[in-house]
């Protein structure tokens, strides 16, 4: 009856104590170390690309500094996809030049000035060469205002000179659209053009022949 | 394996009794962080598709020597319906990948007589240019399939005309002319918002 460990049924001999501090050793749950398990990616260098990228991105592309300008075909002898054909509306015609922009109604051409009918470029060019496109939106106000019918009348036909730049033609377009931006606005659906800031909106070109 | 004289358990009991306590022991792992693997896939998908759409848009022109935009005080969102015809210094491009259709002479003989009459319909004061009328039927016919699809008017087609600023006139209107008997009927000149004061 000593301490001595015996044989069991199956011939073996229980675990030593040994064999026991060894079992609870290697057994024993340890947890993993961080990143161990899945892997992690170190996403510091792919961050750096992204931001580089989203930087560039920015910086070179122009997105909300864009607009358009709506216009019809033009049509070759001066006129464009004009709808009017009363003698007594105003058809407000300009011709851009070198020396100026002249205009014309269906009175005839109106004079340096903007104040009668007569010879002469409407709206010389500036001492510095160039046009003097606040005096254009003055003479466009005089002239619709000068009847009531003309108030309706948002059409002009535009026609210039060959070496004209496209430019010259968009501040053009800007100067004889209103002089009150505010209070003139395109509807987005129908692109028709409302407010008491309208003038001539509607711009058809024309090709001198 | 023995100690102070206590014979050991044999490997079998020794391996079995091992087992037995590991997997008692065992604990399922918590999940205490995040595998960004994934959302890194699609986070690089998604910027890759979103700087392809924006290298596609209308609205992503980068200016260079080649092509400066007009200033506008226009204001409102540019348009992005039509076919897009860009007029620069050195040619006339066509569609959002930019095809050279035709290349431009100095900006002197355009501005005296508009482009060479080898590409003319009929003698250099003819407005209608012959290449650019051949590619835009190709896109017009594009097009028309799309208006069709979207249920629009398939009557005309509309063009956006991104010209350099210092276009000559005489150019800009055999660009138009050769729109409009391309049955292109509606043109947003694109133009780069000026501060109004």
């Amino acid at each position: 009856m000593s301490g001595a460990p015996r044989e069991d049924d199956s011939g073996d001999y229980p675990l030593s104590p040994a064999q026991r501090s060894r079992i609870r050793r290697l057994s024993r749950w340890e947890e993993p170390s961080p990143g161990e398990e899945a892997g992690e990616l170190n996403i510091v260098p792919y961050l750096d690309i992204i931001m580089n990228i989203i930087v560039f991105v920015i910086a070179t592309i122009t997105v909300v500094f864009m607009s358009t300008l709506d216009v019809n075909p033009p049509s070759a002898g001066g006129g464009g996809r004009s709808t009017r054909v009363d003698t007594k509306a105003l058809n407000l015609t300009a011709i851009i030049t070198g020396d100026g922009i002249g205009l014309k109604t269906s009175s005839g051409n109106i004079a340096t000035g903007c104040e009668r009918v007569g010879s002469g470029i409407t709206i010389p060019k500036n001492g510095d060469g160039t046009h003097d496109y606040a005096e254009l939106t003055k003479c466009a106000r005089r002239l619709k205002s000068e009847n009531d019918r003309f108030a309706e009348e948002t059409q002009v036909t535009v026609t210039a000179n060959n070496n004209i730049e496209y430019q010259t033609i968009i501040s053009f377009m800007d100067a004889i659209r209103s002089d009150d931006p505010d209070s003139c606005t395109v509807d987005p659906e129908s692109k028709a053009w409302s407010g008491k800031g309208c003038l001539f909106p509607n711009v058809n070109f024309g090709v001198a022949r | 394996m023995s100690s102070g004289g206590t014979p050991p358990a044999s490997t079998v009991r020794y391996k079995a009794a091992l087992r037995k306590a590991i997997r008692k022991n065992r604990r399922e792992p918590e999940i205490d962080f995040l595998n960004i693997t994934a959302m890194l896939d699609l986070m690089t998908i998604i910027l890759v598709f979103l700087l392809q759409t924006m290298a596609s848009s209308t609205q992503s022109i980068q200016e260079g020597k080649d092509l400066e935009l007009a200033r506008s005080f226009m204001k409102g969102e540019p348009s992005d319906q039509g076919v897009i015809l860009v007029v620069s210094k050195s040619a006339i491009l066509l569609g959002e990948q930019g095809e050279a259709v035709v290349p431009l002479p100095s900006r002197e003989q355009l501005a005296s007589s508009g482009l060479d009459a080898k590409y003319k319909r009929s003698g250099p004061n003819d407005l209608y240019i012959v290449p650019l009328a051949n590619a835009l039927r190709n896109a017009r016919k594009l097009d028309k399939a799309v208006r069709a699809a979207k249920k629009l008017d398939t009557s005309t087609s509309e063009a956006i005309i991104i010209a350099d600023a210092r276009t000559p006139y005489r150019l800009l209107m055999e660009v138009m002319f050769t729109l409009g008997q391309s049955e292109f009927g509606k043109y947003h000149l694109m133009v780069m918002k000026a501060k109004n004061d």
